[in-house]
């Protein structure tokens, strides 16, 4: 390629200040209702960069990207499509899970529950954990946004890694189309933070790492920035940088692709001297931009590798062992954000070290109202606790949790949960013991979604009398005799509303029995070993929790 | 509105001469085809603008308008669609011509051969005259790599002038879809060039007139530029949207250009030495290099917004017209300048300049066809066109297009011969059209016209050539509704001759192919008992004025 004609691109950029008062700016058009709201995000995509947000200096890595015209050509979106519908002209439907094709090509074939009738990286019918886990992940990025997914895309399809057609283009990532096909691809796209790798170096040795790495037609990686907000809990974002600028005296700038900002160039700074960064962030229509801050100490920058992020990633729920335990929670409101915590002990109540446990970056939307809390990676071993704390100045709010083992998915329904509240979930036995408790009495629900052989369970228990506080509701998984047990602790007596579903590749069924209630010493035993096709009955028992002997069936009625 | 988070948005950047040896600059990716014209297009559509280029200074004026979500998110183009869809993804469909409906849109009801029964805003039967004219529309637009319909319509759109829907858009041009209706809008924006006139003023003068016009939410004109490159005319359709003080003589007018999709652009002007510059490609596969004017070239102009998205003077709509309109179809742009016309009177004289006025031209550099000036006329009894043609290289397609009210005439060269002239006369009072050349030519000839509810088109072509100094005529009399065909001075000759009638509810065409006629004889199509769709012209070899026989046609469309 001649390089003559683009001589003037590899350049200087110098910002300056002028803000005349006559300066009208981007006016809102009459085509668009003028809303508080509206000239927020106006100002926001179509205003020209603040003083400082560009990047300038000498070039000194640079990858060829350009935000026009290999940025995608519509803003990061959380759990709407109406402001990119009504700023850049996109679709705007209800967003959906991830399509059965996109979770094949992020976890592989383990998501389907059959690969007969299907084509090599076509659709399929999904297990019931991947369906699970496809909505699971829908509602995380619904609250997280797509920043991740957006950074990932626009340098894989720079970088021949992904196919324009992936994202609704002809040729450049600016004229990809926003269809249901592009939105599954970037969930497929984001939803790979969870399982890639992200750095943890000082500033400087990111900027080391892009002037080493980046490469005319090669973007490396992703950036990924996490900084404290006002509440105490983290905001973060994941931007995609494409080239260095060296502004004299161990200043740099990273030029970015920021998906909050398509169009724009913008640049990262970087004090290689205090090894610290900065960069100017808006998160919230309600507020003014801030700047995001971090240092060698903070460790809250960090790069993914593309190329990584694009390939397949171990899947959590597909049947096969892994090491580790995959543990996330649900959105909260926003206002809740620094308002929950939770960590991690041994079996002993001993907290873990840090080589056994990898807690992900949070990622925040622009004007998203709800949070997610930073989902972590745990090493198995032969147990675990997990803490949750609620300080006793938040509110009352729905809690969901979520921990894939490998060969399952196990969810808790907390229903809502007060402020001051300290729950606890145990895994152990090699993830098959599963039990719940807190210090409010509550009425947990308990999903776990199994495999055996090509058979896929599903059994939920909820409802019933309530556990008391300090009492532990649980699901057993005894594999050697095909049973699911369900109870409390110290065999205390209780009730739970059970509802079972056994799916394989010619359909499912599904049963339930409500307010089965055991006396003490008991528990019940759901026998799955015996429910082999979909034209069986399934059996739940009422069991002496010491001898093992039944103590009288219970019949489940066949839904639908 | 609020105004206090968009006083940070005006920023200057200055793009500094350093360019380091690891710098990359852009890059055409895998998915596009590395050619040579690819590269180019890469680099001038997505490579960013050299610094002395990007508007700069003090904010004196400013709509609001930015190339980046106002402007269109894709390029002007010709004769393809290709390089939008290659580099913008747009739509690949067929080019569209002008629709009926627009045509009524920017001439009114007289464009149809009868307005019963339409729908208002809907389609119509168009007469001959308007569909010539039309396709002469399509093809000026193609000349101009549609840049006055771009700029055109984005300021209308954001004016809240034009419907962002029409534009394949929901709320802003920047979404604009390249639909088969927005390019009937583009079309149509592009047509205005001819109706609504830009007023001389000084580079001075524009740059008062848009600080003094110029309001939030409003952008009231287009910018026109014209430079000289060769023996070309060049021209250049911009949206101004802002006008900085960069210097206390020297305001850089801030411009979306269709070029360079959203790109913020300036025109500098120097009010002390009252001249503009501007950096801009003029000749395709060369780097832009800086253009200008100055107050006695008088190259710069505002065409008014308002004004342009309004109904225009009709060329082809009344009866009793003002002026006719004379027009070619553009030609390849590497004989541009190379074929030239006056107007004369009928006495030989050059034409008063109170009756004609030549209208400019938008030629785009980067456009394969190249507009001659248009020119309007007074018709009074009639005038000659001489056309020069002895500066040509080589032999091209040629088309005369003349509009008198409804009625039109065009002549045709399918190959128009190298180093000859022509003279063409036209007498529309009298319904007569008519060339002659110095050499022999072949030539086709046609004649519309119109009634109330019927119109027809007489059309002579084919053949054998005409002899020089002979002339090819057509001579329409309404009074005994008969048209004379054939050579004018008495020579023999073989033509084919069509005949259509055109009614709201079809057409119906007739032809004679090969019909001969001998020195002093002449033929004369009837039509006045051909008033319908099953009816029939009858075609008469006369001897002087008198009946020899009837010559048969044959229906050909109906």
């Amino acid at each position: 390629m001649r390089k003559s004609l683009i001589a003037f691109v590899g350049s200087v950029l110098v910002l300056g200040a002028v803000s005349p008062a006559f300066g009208a700016g981007p006016v809102l058009p009459p085509s668009i209702p003028d809303t508080p709201d509206n000239e927020y995000y106006y100002d926001l995509w179509f205003g020209a960069p603040p003083a400082g947000s560009t990047p300038s200096g000498r070039v000194v890595a640079d990858s060829g990207f350009r935000t026009v015209p290999n940025g995608l050509p519509y803003a990061n979106y959380g759990p709407t499509l109406d402001q990119n519908a009504l700023f850049f002209g996109t679709p705007d439907n209800v967003l959906e899970p991830m399509n059965s094709q996109d979770m094949r090509s992020l976890f592989g074939d383990g998501v389907c529950i059959t690969l007969k009738n299907t084509t090599r990286g076509g659709a399929c019918d999904l297990t019931p954990a991947a369906k699970y886990y496809a909505e699971y992940l829908l509602e995380t990025v619904d609250s997280a946004g797509h920043c991740v997914g957006f950074a990932v895309a626009a340098a894989a399809l720079f970088n021949g890694l992904l196919t324009p057609e992936d994202l609704g283009a002809h040729t450049l990532a600016n004229q990809s189309q926003l269809t249901v096909d592009t939105q599954s691809e970037l969930q497929r796209l984001w939803a790979s933070q969870f399982f890639t790798p992200i750095s943890k170096t000082s500033p400087a040795d990111v900027v080391r790492t892009l002037v080493h790495t980046l490469k005319l037609g090669r973007v490396p990686s992703a950036l990924i920035i996490r900084w404290p907000n006002a509440q105490g809990g983290l905001e973060g974002h994941g931007i995609m940088p494409f080239a260095v600028l060296n502004k004299g005296g161990g200043f740099y700038d990273i030029a970015v692709y920021d998906n909050n900002y398509p169009g724009q160039i913008r640049g990262v700074h970087v004090d290689m001297n205090a090894n610290t960064w900065e960069y100017l962030v808006s998160v919230n229509p309600s507020s003014g931009p801030t700047i995001a801050a971090g240092n060698a100490d903070t460790l809250t920058m960090g790069l993914m590798d593309v190329k990584k992020a694009v390939g397949k990633q171990l899947c959590p729920f597909c049947g096969s062992r892994v090491p580790t335990d995959f543990a996330a929670f649900g959105a909260f409101p926003a206002s809740q954000n620094g308002k929950i915590d939770y960590g991690f002990t041994d079996l002993r109540g001993k907290p873990v070290p840090s080589s056994r446990m990898n807690v992900l970056p949070a990622l925040t939307a622009i004007g998203a109202n709800q949070f997610v809390l930073p989902a972590a990676q745990i090493v198995r071993h032969n147990g675990y606790r997990m803490w949750i704390r609620t300080t006793a100045d938040g509110r009352t709010v729905p809690m969901q949790t979520q921990l894939a083992s490998g060969t399952g998915l196990h969810f808790v329904g907390w229903g809502k949960v007060g402020p001051g509240s300290n729950a606890r979930i145990t895994v152990s036995e090699g993830g098959e013991l599963f039990s719940v408790t807190s210090n409010q009495s509550a009425r947990p629900k308990l999903v776990q979604i199994f495999q055996q052989r090509e058979r896929h369970y599903t059994v939920v228990a909820s409802g019933g009398d309530v556990t008391a506080k300090g009492v532990a509701r649980y699901q057993r998984l005894d594999r050697a005799d095909g049973l699911l047990m369900m109870g409390h602790s110290d065999n205390r007596k209780g009730s739970l509303s059970i509802r079972v579903t056994l799916e394989t590749a010619t359909g499912q069924a599904v049963f339930r029995a409500e307010n089965v209630s055991w006396a003490l010493g008991q528990h019940l035993a759901f026998d799955y070993d015996n429910w082999r096709s979909l034209n069986q009955a399934p059996t739940l028992w009422v069991r002496d929790a010491t001898t093992g002997a039944n103590v009288r069936g219970i019949a489940l009625v066949k839904v639908g | 509105m609020r105004r206090g988070p968009v006083l940070i948005l005006a920023a200057v950047a200055v793009l500094g001469l350093a360019v380091p040896a690891a710098a990359g600059g852009s890059k055409l990716p895998p998915s596009i085809p590395d050619t040579v014209v690819n590269e180019y297009l890469y680099d001038m559509w997505f490579s960013p603008t050299p610094s002395d280029w990007i508007p700069a200074g003090t904010i004196v004026a400013d709509s609001g308008f930015r190339p980046y979500p106002n402007g269109l998110p894709y390029a002007g183009f010709s004769d393809s669609l290709d390089a939008n869809a290659l580099f913008f993804g747009t739509l690949d469909e067929q080019l569209q011509e002008i629709s009926s409906s627009t045509l009524r849109n920017l001439y009114g009801d007289g464009v149809c051969i009868s307005t019963r029964k339409l729908r208002p805003k809907g389609p119509c039967a168009l007469t001959p005259a308007a569909i010539e004219f039309g396709n002469y529309l399509g093809a000026k637009a193609r000349a101009q790599n549609r840049s006055l319909g771009f700029t055109l319509a984005s300021a209308g759109v954001f004016n809240g002038r034009i419907d962002p829907i029409r534009m394949g858009a929901a709320s802003l041009g920047g979404q604009s879809t390249l639909t088969l209706d927005a390019q009937d809008v583009l079309l149509r924006q592009s047509a205005v060039h001819l109706t609504t006139l830009a007023p001389s003023q000084t580079p001075a003068q524009v740059v008062r007139t848009l600080i003094r016009t110029m309001r939030p939410g409003r952008t009231p004109a287009v910018l026109l530029l014209g430079w000289e490159q060769g023996s070309r005319s060049l021209g250049l359709s911009l949206t101004p949207y802002a006008i900085y003080r960069k210097a206390p003589a020297v305001f850089d007018i801030a411009v979306y250009d269709s070029n360079y999709p959203t790109r913020e652009r300036a025109v500098r002007v120097d009010v002390a030495s009252n001249s503009w510059e501007y950096l801009a490609v003029s000749t395709f596969g060369e780097p832009a290099d800086t253009i200008r004017g100055d107050a006695a070239t008088l190259t710069m102009s505002l065409l008014p917004l308002v004004e342009s998205l309004g109904r225009q003077y009709c060329p082809v709509c009344i009866n009793a017209p003002a002026e006719d309109f004379v027009v070619f179809d553009p030609i390849p742009a590497d004989q541009a300048g190379l074929l030239s016309y006056e107007v004369w009177s009928l006495r030989g004289d050059p034409i008063e300049d109170s009756r004609m006025m030549l209208l400019p031209t938008l030629n785009a550099p980067l456009a394969q066809q190249a507009e001659i000036p248009a020119a309007r006329v007074v018709p009074d009894q009639g005038y000659l066109i001489p056309i020069d043609a002895t500066r040509l290289t080589e032999s091209i397609p040629a088309s005369l297009l003349i509009t008198s009210g409804r009625d039109s005439g065009r002549i045709s060269w399918e190959s128009m011969p190298i180093g000859a002239r022509f003279m063409v006369r036209a007498e529309n009072k009298w319904g007569i059209i008519s060339v002659k050349s110095d050499q022999q030519m072949q030539v086709a000839l046609s004649k519309s016209f119109s009634y109330s509810r019927r119109s027809y088109e007489v059309t002579i072509s084919g053949g054998t050539p005409t002899p020089a100094d002979e002339a090819r005529a057509i001579d329409l009399d309404r009074s005994t509704e008969t048209v004379r065909i054939g050579h004018r001075f008495g020579k023999g000759g073989k033509l084919d001759v069509t005949a259509t009638i055109h009614k709201s509810s079809g057409v119906a065409e007739w032809i004679a192919p090969g019909t001969r006629w001998k020195a002093n004889e002449s033929l004369l199509l009837d039509y006045s008992e051909w008033t319908s769709l099953s009816g029939q012209p009858r075609l008469l070899l006369l001897q002087g004025r008198n009946f020899v026989r009837e010559i048969p046609m044959v229906l050909v469309v109906n």
